[in-house]
């Protein structure tokens, strides 16, 4: 009985382990060929897989939306700028892999017809895309005409010496027609990211708020909450009344992640509550009592009302968090808004509600943000990298790309009937009234205008983690950053 | 005819010395260099020699202090952790008698992962306070959830307790092939004598695998100093600075805060300790011959 149970017994694993490697065979097969046709022998599937490798990497290396079908009815209004002076030219563009830049890129073609103007596009993700622009603008590379730069260290980059002013293109009347670009219609606070020694470095892409209260209206209703809250001290009462730990519910999240990421966000309750990262003279007084005080609120509103581990938070968690539907409230950038109306993405569109982001006793402080375009000084095409500049950022374009984005960087857009038709919608016509509201909230020089800014900001967010994950007093680590804020700047040259 | 030989020799090793040269020596050559100028992308691109200065700087900077302590308090837990573990799993397979062929092929797949693939595995999976694994069992049974990987004083033991699940079958499988080679015979003479199982480790099995041990510590003890991936994906050097081990702490200087020079000088003093450390292990294996 025993000996034909033994071969059985091995038979059938046998069995089963060749029937395992036949659906792992088919799986792989499966996953690799993609298209549909499945039913060919193996030997077919291997050589296709070859080929699909080779168009994903092409698809992801060169980004020129050659075939991209743009319907924009928008046509280029008459103006005195000579389009064609530099046709036949090819410009090269360091850009950000992100939709605000692939909405513009939508309308290339539009632009190459009008101008002649060959254009060439290399998109990289944000760590990587602002990595490769520092170190081409430290080695003086002519490599690229145009970057998409972060508008909070515009300063670091022109310390270099790697880019152009706009002034040099706004003399030039055959490129440059102040009817036509009207550049006082960029909202200020934006415009105010790229100016420094009284020169403008580049054009910014949008007026990013980097707060904007994002809140459930279901759970306010359910716990009894009738408006959203308007200072620092409500924020706090409210979200303690909506964390409830044992449903696994929570009032706040805010980002506290080692990094650049939540320094930015600490900065909103610093000026909140009166503080500053810099005196007149450059010295770091971010430890004062205004400081303390802020980072004291941030770390208890954190560790009381947000989920655990909300120190490793980037902003990424801080838009999980909210979209999963365990966190009630969020203080965060205006371009989120749109991906939480849409039902495609967050199970909570309808009862999602937005609302101007609390004060602080010292008043408001919102800060603006935004992406940026500049040009390479070193470039041998500087004009007709201009041409491209003016033209995607002029009025009658930008309102192409702004309506995708709903967040625009013109004052004309905000008002523009077209504009407003297409999110009058968005939150019960919420959006619009906040969108509007928030310029008059703009915190001068959020982003102080220092060299090594990045650095700095950096520093920061290592404080802040700290604070917040409980490894040192809010005291302590401002007191440690505060020493190595002055040494970053002290290298960098200040003080002298 | 000597003469003919070198030639000969030496014209055969040519594209071998080429290639050490460019991929080894030049580049090695070249971090000295740079370890002793001032070169910082972020100005304006200049660079001087300044000799010593910036190894100098580095006693004199806490956070490379730190660096190094943490990468002291991990290598020692690790290395040590690693390989009890790994010569208890060894000694385990080996007196298993079926299905030791089954478990050595499973055990072969953590540590034949990418490591970046399993650290966010694990991290995504396992430590996240919210969903993760570990935090889903301690909640089912009662117990506090746990900050895997930002509570300060569970930040380097998660560490060391996922590079142990990743490396300790490397060592058991290496040790293992060791403990097939030792005579049975021995083992059985023991027994008879009356040897127990504890004297039969103490006095057979851990003096014939010494070298082996000294082979495998020298291995994991360098890649735990080099280590990067696992860290990097882990925790990012976080909460604050408890997790920075020195070659982090070399990428945030070099990539981040772009100090070329500064970050070629922790390059090369993370290189001179993995050195010490080779010179040390060989001395020991050289003794046990």
């Amino acid at each position: 009985m025993s000996e034909p149970k033994k071969v059985d017994r091995r038979k059938f694993i046998y069995a089963g382990l060749g029937a395992v490697a036949l659906i792992a065979i088919g799986a792989a097969a499966y996953v690799a060929m993609n298209p549909p046709v499945v039913t060919k022998t193996v030997t077919t599937s291997t050589t296709v897989p070859t080929t699909s490798v080779v168009t994903t990497t092409s698809v992801a290396t060169t980004t020129v939306p050659t075939t991209s079908v743009v319907t924009s009815t928008i046509t280029t209004p008459k103006s005195e700028i000579n389009w064609k002076k530099y046709a036949g030219t090819t410009i090269k563009i360091l850009a950000l892999k992100a939709f605000l830049i692939d909405y513009q890129l939508e309308l290339l073609p539009d632009f190459e017809k009008l101008t002649g103007i060959h254009v060439e596009v290399e998109q990289l993700p944000e760590d990587q895309v602002n990595q490769k622009a520092t170190i081409e603008m430290a080695g003086a590379s002519s490599s690229y005409d145009i970057y998409s730069l972060w508008g909070h260290s515009i300063v670091s980059y022109v310390s270099t010496g790697a880019l152009e002013p706009i002034s040099s293109f706004v003399k030039n009347p055959e490129i440059y027609d102040p009817d036509y670009y009207r550049l006082d219609d960029i909202i200020p606070a934006a415009l105010d990211l790229v100016t420094f020694k009284n020169e403008i470095w580049g054009i910014p892409i949008q007026a990013v708020y980097q707060q904007t209260l994002y809140y459930r209206k279901d759970l306010f209703e359910k716990y009894g909450i009738d408006k959203p809250p308007r200072t620092f001290d409500e924020l706090k009462q409210v979200a303690e009344k909506l964390t409830k730990r044992s449903e696994d519910q929570y009032g706040f999240a805010g980002r506290a992640c080692r990094g650049t990421q939540s320094a930015n966000v600490w900065l909103y309750y610093l000026y909140g509550f009166g503080g500053k990262i810099f005196d007149d003279k450059w010295e770091p007084i971010l430890n004062g009592s205004e400081g303390v005080e802020s980072l004291k609120f941030y770390v208890e509103l954190l560790n009381k009302c947000a989920p655990p581990g909300v120190s490793e938070f980037t902003w990424t968690e801080v838009q999980n968090s909210f979209m999963s539907g365990k966190v009630a409230m969020i203080n965060e950038v205006i371009n989120w808004a749109s991906i939480f109306i849409d039902p495609s993405k967050s199970k909570f569109a309808n009862v999602t509600g937005i609302a101007l982001p609390p004060a602080g006793p010292a008043g408001s402080s919102v800060g603006v943000y935004s992406w940026v375009w500049a040009i390479n000084k070193y470039s041998k095409n500087k004009e007709a990298a201009w041409l491209w500049l003016l033209w995607t950022t002029a009025p009658s374009q930008a309102l192409y790309w702004s309506r995708k984005l709903g967040v625009p960087g013109r004052l004309s857009i905000l008002n523009n009937p077209i504009f407003k038709e297409g999110v009058s919608k968005w939150y019960d016509g919420k959006f619009l009234q906040v969108l509007s509201e928030l310029p008059k909230y703009a915190y001068p020089n959020y982003y102080p205008k220092v060299i090594p800014w990045l650095r700095v900001m950096d520093r920061i967010g290592v404080a802040v983690n700290e604070a917040v994950s409980g490894v040192k007093t809010p005291q302590l680590v401002l007191d440690e950053a505060a020493k190595d804020v002055r040494k970053i700047m002290e290298e960098a040259g200040y003080y002298r | 005819m000597m003469r003919d030989n070198t030639k000969f020799i030496f014209f055969s090793l040519f594209p071998c010395l080429i290639y050490i040269f460019l991929t080894q020596a030049f580049p090695i050559a070249y971090g000295i260099y740079l370890s002793l100028t001032s070169w910082t992308l972020t100005s304006t691109g200049t660079s001087k020699f300044i000799f010593l200065n910036n190894y100098i700087e580095l006693f004199y900077d806490l956070r490379f202090i730190n660096s190094l302590r943490v990468t002291l308090i991990f290598f020692i837990f690790a290395l040590l952790i690693e390989i009890a573990v790994g010569f208890f799993l060894a000694i385990m397979l080996y007196k298993l008698k079926k299905g030791r062929r089954i478990i050595t092929a499973l055990l072969l797949i953590p540590f034949q992962m990418t490591p970046v693939v399993s650290a966010l595995g694990w991290r995504t999976f396992i430590y996240n306070p919210l969903y993760g694994l570990l935090n889903l069992f301690l909640g089912s049974i009662g117990l506090p959830k746990q900050r895997w990987l930002s509570d300060p004083s569970l930040v380097l033991p998660s560490i060391i307790i996922y590079d142990t699940w990743a490396w300790s079958p490397f060592i058991a499988l290496s040790l293992l092939a060791g403990l097939m080679g030792i005579p049975i015979e021995l083992f059985e003479a023991a027994r008879i004598d009356g040897a127990s199982e504890i004297k039969i480790i103490k006095l057979i099995i851990i003096p014939t695998l010494k070298s082996l041990i000294a082979v495998v510590a020298l291995i994991r003890g360098a890649d735990i100093i080099k280590a990067f991936a696992t860290i990097f994906t882990m925790t990012g050097g976080g909460p604050g600075y408890l997790s920075e081990i020195i070659n982090l702490y070399c990428y945030y200087v070099s990539f981040i805060d772009l100090k070329i020079g500064y970050g070629a000088s922790i390059g090369i003093f993370s290189f001179i300790l993995i050195t010490l450390y080779y010179i040390c292990i060989l001395k020991v294996l050289i003794k046990g011959e």
